[in-house]
């Protein structure tokens, strides 16, 4: 059969990252989930969806989601029409590249960050191009002017967990021609964000997700910020019906319980300077973090070995082949007790 | 400052498409139409609600579920369906409704340059991806109200990937039997994809409506599309699907958003799927409500399209617009059809019994009040 597009009968495809299939019986630490279950008040939300007898699930959505545009506008500070709501921040991230890059045209990103960038990009035609990092974590030979269509920045970055200074940030801003979309999925163990570059550069975007900070990756809800018509031409290459009803009631119901959001983001933080600590203590070089994960590298740098270790073990981190990351591993923060037994684990392992 | 120019952004392709307007929520359209409820026979929902297995799932839920990413590629349901289906799990593909899975299988096969044929009188949003991707999209006039062979082979030509046959047809109900879908394979050949969205398959009662599924051996160009939003009554949680050879889904696989469909509703549509008690309800309350809706018309004397899906379409003596906006301030929102190239025509949906009587009734009375000079018509006193 030959009707196939050429650039996708070449592409590799995303491959969903392995998962045991007893999974429940393991301590999960690869994907930066959060370890506690989302506010209460998420629970109540669903269950207030649903009524008696889940009726209303047999009706679709609301389309435009304009309560939860409300209460993120209300958070963040912004005027609804500054925000999309997204099924994850990945579908946000696809329709970034959707709507500003045509085939053959390019985005970049920075490797190492967030590869499904590039998967996106291939499945529009874009073309990628990637920007590595310096010692001292800037972009290495970043353009003078970037004349791309768009231009990803992890900050924090994952699978390395520093964040790029404000100040780096803007001056990317002033450097683009195109849009820079400021990936701010682990923004909020941070303790800034790029939230006022928005309001200042016509070209910055910031894109959240409620899969970490607010324990609702299972609900793929996510966001964009920008310029009003940044946002208008995003909304209508979006699936009309893209947040399923209780998606909707549950990013509501988190977003408006900021306690309990804080208190939890504190915990993840609090968990995460007591695990660099004794990772330290045994031996381990650890990167500074602001994410709810941590990227460290035992003595032996030997990255894989110790993932083997854990793995044997029943305990889940993320390993990189690349040969840039292969060092070391990236160890998602869990609950005090999960990291406990993972330092013992990794004591064990040696 | 960086000036952002979005005419330099964005293709122009884009940019040229026209963002959809969705319906307000109901309490604002009922202040604006003056009515006390609404019911909306304007998305072909299932009256009946999720199947119950899916409710009780659904109340129960352990919230610890959700702070994790759900299955990538829909894993459980997958071999769950691929069972229930009678194909191998990596045949199926699963998306944030079908509508998702629609994008997915153009960006698998087109691009600029390239083109899809269709229909001009089926569902819009095939026609609409294909436009904001920079794919032309070749539309076919329907023949009584049924897609065209003729008119659809006229149009493919080298640069067609994709020919998009709705059956039944949303939302004129027709169909395309076994052989004519048969014939119509063998004379377009294997050179093109044959995309047959099957969302409303499972309330198709008709001895010789073709199950696509089954003849994918046959014609391995074939995707079949279904969609857990219409018989399995869950609209509100976004869950669809693709079934294609393995050929075919190693390439849209490619394509696919991983993640895109959440652990509630994953679940959810696996609990429901295949519950026959629920299917044969359904089944007979949309028959019931379409018999309901046929002898109204007849009496009437309005041209309808009925069928076995949970829609039907009726010709007004007057203009679609005009009818939405009486129908409403009666409480009943219906879809009208000058949009989707039949003017003077609505589209209904099959509601439950009670709102049928009672859409029967403000329909009668709503062509009454036009053509005769009751004292109604002056009540309407717009026209
Ligand atoms: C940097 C970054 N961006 C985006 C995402 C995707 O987030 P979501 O779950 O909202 O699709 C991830 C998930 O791991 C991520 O690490
Ligand atoms: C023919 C047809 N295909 C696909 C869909 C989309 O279904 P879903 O709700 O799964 O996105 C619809 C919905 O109205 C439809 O009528």
């Amino acid at each position: 059969m030959s009707p196939l597009r050429p650039p996708i009968a070449s592409m590799a495809g995303y491959v969903p990252g392995f998962q045991p299939p007893d999974i429940a019986s393991w301590i999960k630490l690869n994907t930066n989930e959060n370890p506690y279950p989302p506010s209460p008040k998420v629970k109540e939300a669903i269950l207030a969806e649903l009524g008696d007898d889940a009726a209303l699930l047999r009706t679709y959505p609301s389309a435009s989601s304009e309560k939860l545009r409300q209460a993120a506008a209300e958070l963040y500070g912004f005027d609804p029409s500054w925000i999309i709501m997204a099924n994850g921040s990945d579908e946000v991230l696809n329709n970034l590249i959707r709507a500003c890059a045509g085939e053959g045209e390019e985005i970049a990103y920075v490797h190492p960050s967030y590869s499904y960038y590039a998967t996106l990009a291939e499945i529009q035609g874009a073309k990628v191009r990637t920007f590595g990092l310096t010692e001292d974590f800037r972009i290495a030979d970043f353009p003078e002017r970037y004349s791309g269509k768009l231009f990803f920045l992890t900050t924090p970055n994952s699978p390395l967990g520093f964040a790029f200074p404000l100040a780096y940030v803007e001056e990317l801003a002033t450097r683009c021609d195109g849009l820079l979309v400021v990936d701010e999925a682990y923004a909020d163990f941070n303790d800034c964000n790029a939230l006022d570059l928005v309001r200042r550069y016509p070209n910055v975007v910031v894109t959240r997700t409620l899969s970490k900070s607010y324990a609702l990756a299972g609900m793929r809800l996510g966001l964009a910020i920008a310029r009003p018509e940044i946002i208008a031409a995003l909304d209508k290459i979006r699936d009309h019906y893209n947040l399923d009803r209780l998606a909707q009631a549950a990013c509501v119901a988190a977003l408006q319980d900021q306690d309990y959001f804080k208190k939890r983001c504190e915990q993840v933080v609090a968990t995460r300077q007591f695990f660099v600590t004794e990772l330290q203590s045994l031996g381990y070089a650890v990167l500074e973090s602001a994410g709810n994960f941590v990227f460290a590298s035992p003595p032996d740098r030997n990255g894989r070995r110790v993932y083997d270790g854990l793995y044997a073990r029943k305990i889940l981190v993320r390993h990189f082949s690349d040969p840039l990351l292969s060092h070391g591993l990236r160890i998602s923060i869990g609950t005090r007790e999960e990291i406990e037994q993972t330092l013992s684990a990794l004591r064990d392992i040696g | 400052m960086n000036l952002c120019n979005l005419e330099a952004l964005v293709p122009q392709y884009v940019r040229q498409f026209e963002a959809y307007i969705p319906s307000p929520p109901d309490d604002e359209l009922q202040q604006m139409f003056g009515c006390s409820r609404l019911i909306r026979m304007n998305n072909n929902e299932n009256p009946l609600g999720p199947p119950p297995a899916a409710a009780a799932f659904l109340q129960s839920f352990d919230p610890a579920l959700v702070s994790r990413y759900p299955s990538g590629d829909c894993r459980p349901l997958r071999a769950r369906l691929a069972d229930y289906l009678g194909v191998t799990p990596s045949q199926v593909i699963l998306g944030n409704g079908a509508n998702e899975v629609i994008a997915f299988v153009i960006k698998a096969f087109c691009q600029q340059g390239d083109n899809i044929v269709t229909a001009d009188r089926t569902f819009a949003v095939y026609e609409w991806i294909a436009r904001f991707s920079g794919v032309d999209a070749r539309l076919a006039p329907l023949n009584d109200f049924g897609f065209d062979e003729e008119g659809l082979l006229a149009r493919v030509d080298s640069r067609t990937k994709l020919v998009f046959i709705c059956n039944p047809n949303n939302p004129t109900g027709t169909w395309w039997s076994r052989d004519r879908l048969i014939r119509f394979m063998e004379r377009l050949g294997p050179n093109h994809i044959v995309v047959l969205d099957e969302a409303y398959a499972e309330f198709m009662d008709q001895p010789d409506y073709p199950d696509g599924i089954s003849l994918l051996s046959r014609f391995p160009n074939l995707i079949i599309f279904r969609t857990f939003s219409k018989m399995y009554a869950l609209a509100g949680l976004r869950i669809g699907y693709l079934v294609g050879t393995e050929q075919v889904t190693d390439i849209v696989r490619k394509t696919a958003i991983v993640y895109s469909v959440n652990t509630l509703a994953q679940s959810a549509a696996l609990a429901a799927l295949g519950d026959q008690t629920f299917i044969t309800a359904t089944r007979s309350l949309v028959q019931e409500g379409q018999q309901m809706l046929a002898a109204q018309c007849a009496e009437l004397k309005l041209p309808i399209l009925t069928s076995d899906c949970n829609f039907a379409m009726i010709k007004l003596p007057f203009s679609d617009t005009l009818a939405y906006r009486l129908l409403m301030q009666q409480g009943y929102m219906v879809r009208t059809m000058t949009g989707f190239r039949f003017p003077g025509w609505i589209r209904v949906s099959i509601a439950g019994r009670e709102a049928m009587q009672g859409f029967c009734t403000a329909l009668s009375r709503l062509v009454h009040s036009r053509t005769d000079q009751s004292p109604l018509a002056k009540v309407y006193g717009v026209f």
